[in-house]
């Protein structure tokens, strides 16, 4: 199908027929790439080992014994590290390619197997005794020197959850863990804190040209965040008082990163959560309308979104299509 | 026959070929402004994102207005509803044709998409109530089949091409059941006759010139004749679906499926690498997948957890030699990924990312009551 293309380009003067040679070459021995398909396998192979291995310990562990366990886990973790200690690539305040193809795999391989290590550890001898919170704040550290370490997205998502957990455990230690009821208040705004040290640890290091390619994994944790927070402050607490700006606060600063970041996904996001949130409100300040109002309201305020949308070359300020 | 202008479908296409050649260094900038010049964008197409946020403030748009006129008209009786919805269809359908597509210039954008499904529905809906009440389903499927082929090719949509696939299949299979006594002998070959028959039709009209808006659509109908194919024969499913017609435990040829389950997957993988031919390459790797979890759930070799451990390990080791050994010999096969990466593909990167990070920490109970959201699971080791 390429050759109409060419042959077009080529009659209009774009292309010079040497080029076209050369591009028509390319486009019949061009080899097959295995790329995506080896990765999808490894990235599975690595999350079916580690499942396998955590079940496996909690089904074997009175017959195997404890140090057999132990050793065998933690052999795997040294050897992960191991690796990615020879082969690492020099640091780079920007981004790194990996030094071998499955570099990032061993990484997160070590990464998952020393959570099992540590975890399977507390559970036996509870190295932390009750202080459940350097639990979880060990691997927070280690993940977020490694990922920046080694350079590597997937360690830095294992960070920011072990980051959440450890403050979602500081805040209500024993609550959290003898599972009972714990106040939303207190997670809410541990969530909104939260989202806003993201952002914030995104907005620093762009300044500084830090590892620049790592802000849509912290914006995407944030955002989600913060909105969601956002809302239920609004919808389960009902205190309308500081959630309803701190949400308008949110929503107007995710559209401006958006747009000086060009991001679609974070326009509409931001859209779709400052929706969800006036829809709310307007339903419960007016609970009493017929119902034709409720339809007009959602028959208006969709299509203003919508001609938002269409729009959004104006909001983007952006050229691509 | 195509409701968009095809000239422009044209230069749609060679934009996308020249930024490919671009990509990989075979055209230069100056060159590429040249392309973009020559073949100007008149449609007015939308990132995914874009397209996914247009296409669901669109529903909400579309279905409360069917209401509101629904509540004004109150239509009562069984014909005056399929009168109302005849009635959205043609509104619709005007308003896609007239407004969206030829004023705006819209293509895959959000709008029309949606637009044209709900009056899809809305159509089919309406034609299906006018028809007397105890009526054999065939009916509907079959009033369904020519709307939705004809609505595929005219709007070359892909997922209107599935859904008439779908319900072609569903034709097929409704008539074989009906056939008494023979059924439960006759179903499984006759998913993989229609399959077949698919598959061939597309691979002998493959790259004809005067069918190639519908490329896109020979794709999807490709990879569901593939899936469907081995579906039909899998064991799992023809001993659920035997079963449930007549209550035999045992499917009639049982070594057959048996033998298709492994030998299907293994073939697509074959042909897959042989022809250079990404579909059929990917849904052998999916099918063999499937091939061990039914494989396993009949005969319990080994306990779950050592076989995720095994698999795991396998997998592993053998993309692992798989990686080594392409990046030694690059020919015909390379690891290198394929020119820049698609926005669909970073989205699934980070999902990847997110899942293993959510799947690693040990599941605490809801931890916020919050529901949604992108939390990616609770505390790391301290239940395990």
């Amino acid at each position: 199908m390429y050759e109409r293309i060419l042959k077009e380009l080529t009659d209009k003067q774009i292309v010079t027929p040497e080029q076209a040679g050369k591009i028509d070459r390319f486009e019949k021995t061009a080899p097959f790439s295995l790329h995506w398909e080896l990765k999808t396998l490894l990235y599975l192979g690595v999350l079916l080992l580690n499942v396998g291995l955590g079940v496996l310990i909690y089904e074997h562990i009175d017959t195997l014994g404890h140090t057999v366990l132990l050793i065998m886990i933690g052999l795997v973790c040294a050897g992960c590290f191991y690796y990615v200690i020879r082969y690492r690539k020099p640091f780079s305040n920007g981004e790194v390619e990996s030094a071998t193809p499955y570099y990032d795999y061993v990484l997160l391989l070590g990464c998952l197997s020393f959570l099992l290590l540590e975890g399977y550890w507390q559970y036996q001898y509870r190295i932390f005794g009750e202080r459940y919170g350097l639990a979880t704040f060990i691997p927070m550290v280690l993940f977020f020197v490694l990922a920046y370490l080694f350079d590597n997205r997937g360690v830095l998502s294992l960070a920011i959850t072990a980051l959440a957990s450890w403050l979602g455990i500081t805040v209500t230690p024993q609550e959290l863990l003898s599972r009972n009821d714990f106040n939303s208040a207190t997670i809410i705004q541990t969530g909104v804190f939260l989202g806003v040290l993201l952002a914030a640890i995104v907005f620093t290091s762009e300044r500084r040209d830090f590892k620049k390619h790592f802000s849509m994994t912290y914006l995407n944790f944030s955002v989600h965040l913060l909105m969601v927070s956002c809302l239920s402050g609004i919808i389960a607490l009902d205190n309308w008082l500081v959630y309803v700006p701190l949400l308008a606060l949110s929503v107007g600063s995710y559209l401006w990163l958006a747009r000086q970041r060009q991001s679609f996904y974070l326009l509409v996001v931001a859209v779709v959560y400052a929706y969800i949130g006036l829809s709310y409100l307007f339903m419960k300040t007016f609970p009493r309308l017929i119902l034709e109002a409720y339809l007009l309201y959602y028959l208006f305020s969709g299509a203003a979104v919508v001609v938002m949308l269409i729009n959004h070359k104006k909001i983007l300020k952006t050229q691509r299509l | 026959m195509i409701a968009y202008p095809t000239e422009q479908l044209d230069a749609l296409e060679s934009r996308e070929t020249a930024a490919r050649w671009h990509e990989k260094g075979l055209l230069d900038d100056a060159q590429w402004q040249a392309v973009l010049q020559h073949y100007p964008a008149f449609f007015k197409t939308s990132n995914i994102f874009l397209r996914i946020g247009l296409g669901f403030f669109c529903l909400i748009i579309l279905s409360v207005a069917m209401f509101l006129s629904g509540l004004l008209l109150k239509p009562q009786s069984e014909l005056a509803f399929s009168l109302f919805f005849l009635f959205w269809a043609a509104v619709l359908l005007f308003f896609l044709e007239q407004a969206i597509i030829r004023i705006h210039k819209y293509f895959r954008n959000g709008l029309d998409d949606m637009t044209l499904y709900v009056a899809l529905a809305c159509l089919i809906g309406g034609l299906c109530s006018l028809l007397p009440g105890r009526i054999d389903e065939v009916v509907y499927s079959l009033l369904s089949l020519p709307i939705l082929v004809i609505a595929a090719i005219r709007y070359v949509d892909r997922l209107l091409s599935a859904a008439a696939f779908c319900c072609a299949l569903s034709i097929v299979v409704q008539l074989v059941e009906k056939v008494p006594g023979v059924a439960i002998y006759v179903l499984p070959y006759a998913g993989m006759a229609f399959c077949a028959a698919v598959y061939l039709l597309i691979k002998r009209n493959d790259g004809r010139r005067d069918l190639r808006y519908w490329r896109d659509q020979f794709g999807v109908l490709e990879l569901l004749s593939i899936l469907v194919f081995y579906a039909s024969g899998n064991y799992w499913i023809v001993q659920n679906v035997t079963a449930y017609l007549s209550g035999l435990e045992q499917p009639p040829l049982d070594w057959f499926f048996w033998l298709f389950t492994f030998a299907v997957p293994a073939m697509y993988l074959y042909t897959g690498l042989r022809r250079k031919d990404r579909l059929m390459l990917d849904s052998g790797i999916a099918c063999i997948v499937l091939s061990f979890i039914t494989f396993r759930h009949y005969y319990h070799l080994v306990s779950l957890s050592w076989a995720a451990t095994i698999g795991g390990a396998v997998l592993f080791a053998l993309s692992y030699a798989a990686i080594r050994y392409l990046r030694r010999n690059t020919r015909p096969f390379t690891y290198e990924p394929e020119g820049k990466i698609s926005i669909l593909q970073t989205a699934g990167e980070y999902l990847f990312e997110q899942t293993i990070a959510g799947d690693a920490a040990a599941p605490e109970k809801d931890k916020t009551g919050m529901g949604g959201g992108a939390f990616g699971g609770g505390g790391a080791g301290n239940d395990f």
